[in-house]
């Protein structure tokens, strides 16, 4: 195989995988669907990794398609539905399937997909801009003013929120 | 002390650890001067901790045994090796069908397929009394009719010597078949008897070695030979003829 990873690199992304993923998804089910077909999708088209970048952000820009692809996928599905006469199913979590239902996660969960992910990607997950304008194929000027718009976003979300003083400062 | 202003977005980079050296020293020095950027610096930096605190264990849940890129890897390798086989017994059917399909209609077709049919019709044209003088080389010399002959084929056989058992080559017809010319050498006895001898290239369709077939009162009895099937029509009716077809067919029944 002409791969340059192994299971074993797999399995040490798997959590960040699945982070990336539950803050796409914001569902726990889903989000593990959806690291199941990024990971099919990466071993079968392993031979097709020629730049030898960095496996982290080649399977990140992976599970970013397929989750653009499956929601474009679902908004014809519902277009499809609501031909029939049904009412379009609310794909937004309820307040009991919320994966992320501690407070701080709240507001992060009401952001728009994108956003999340360039805040997941960027202040989370430490990549550089170029990565994450590679992984979500958008010039590296639309992720610096995205950054800063998803940043204002979030920080008006929270500012009914109390600063939490047992916050760890991290480095 | 500068005119140095760092755009918000520099900020933000400056926060996330984007920037070289010389522009980070730079703000390092603008931040010192202008509080108002570094209070700004301050909240971007505890948003992001926050963010990183409140994702940091997410997803609480253990990983699934699906996720494994063993068992994912192995899951991919069986899919593909169905995939293969389920095409492959695709083919198999398929061909299989065209196959047989094909067998059966050649059978089917062997079946109802009369070998040199034509030969038979051409004695009942023109092998009747009132037709007989119709032909396109009338002439009883047997040189004279295998010259004619072989103008139109290539290498025919000789034509047959009946002589001996009293039929006489009186004239020959060009015919038409589907696949080119054919030709009939009409020989008669002294009674008025008549035998056609017929010559002809092989049809696209079938191909069958020598055999005879009984119609109405007419023997047809063919074979191959080289390039043409050549076929002797005679009427099994009258003893006269009998030499003649076991002439043919050595191994001919006697009756």
């Amino acid at each position: 195989m002409s791969q340059d990873f192994s299971d074993d690199d797999l399995r040490e992304l798997l959590p960040r995988l699945r982070r990336f993923a539950l803050s796409l998804t914001r569902h726990e089910n889903s989000a593990d669907d959806l690291v199941q077909s990024c990971l099919e999708r990466a071993l079968s088209r392993a031979d097709r990794r020629h730049d030898g970048g960095d496996l982290r952000a080649w399977m990140f820009q992976i599970m970013y398609r397929q989750f653009l692809d499956g929601q474009r996928r679902a908004k014809r599905y519902a277009g499809l539905l609501s031909l029939f006469g049904r009412t379009e199913e609310d794909l937004a979590p309820s307040a009991e399937d919320v994966a992320m239902s501690r407070s701080a996660l709240q507001d992060f969960s009401k952001l728009p997909a994108e956003q999340r992910a360039l805040l997941l990607l960027v202040s989370v997950e430490g990549l550089s801009y170029q990565e994450v304008a590679d992984t979500m194929d958008i010039p590296i000027g639309t992720v610096m003013s995205r950054l800063s718009r998803a940043r204002k976003a979030l920080r008006a979300l929270n500012d009914g929120l109390p600063a939490n003083p047992s916050l760890r400062i991290l480095k | 002390m500068n005119a140095f202003s760092p755009s918000e977005h520099d900020l933000h980079a400056y926060v996330d650890g984007q920037l070289d050296e010389a522009m980070r020293r730079q703000i390092d020095a603008y931040l010192a001067s202008h509080p108002d950027a570094a209070r700004e610096v301050e909240q971007l930096r505890m948003d992001n901790q926050r963010l990183r605190a409140s994702l940091e264990n997410i997803p609480a849940a253990p990983i699934p045994p699906r996720l494994d890129p063993f068992r994912i890897r192995r899951e991919l390798r069986v899919r593909s090796q169905r995939r293969m086989a389920i095409a492959a017994s695709l083919v198999l059917t398929l061909s299989l069908g065209t196959l047989g399909g094909w067998q059966l209609r050649d059978l089917s077709m062997r079946k109802t397929y009369l070998p040199m049919a034509d030969a038979t019709q051409a004695y009942r044209m023109f092998a009747t009394s009132d037709m007989a003088q119709k032909v396109d080389m009338k002439t009883s010399e047997p040189d004279q009719l295998q010259g004619w002959l072989n103008q139109h084929f290539v290498q025919a056989a000789p034509m047959p010597d009946f002589s001996a058992y009293g039929f006489k080559p009186v004239g020959g017809r060009l015919m038409a078949s589907d696949k080119g010319a054919a030709a009939m050498v009409l020989y008669q006895n002294d009674a008025g008897q008549a035998i056609v001898y017929y010559v002809r290239p092989p049809g696209e369709l079938f191909n069958f070695g020598a055999g005879n077939r009984q119609d109405g009162n007419l023997l047809t009895q063919y074979w191959r030979q080289g390039r043409y099937f050549y076929a002797v029509v005679s009427p099994s009716d009258t003893p006269s003829t009998l030499p003649v077809q076991r002439a043919i067919e050595p191994n001919r029944p006697q009756s």
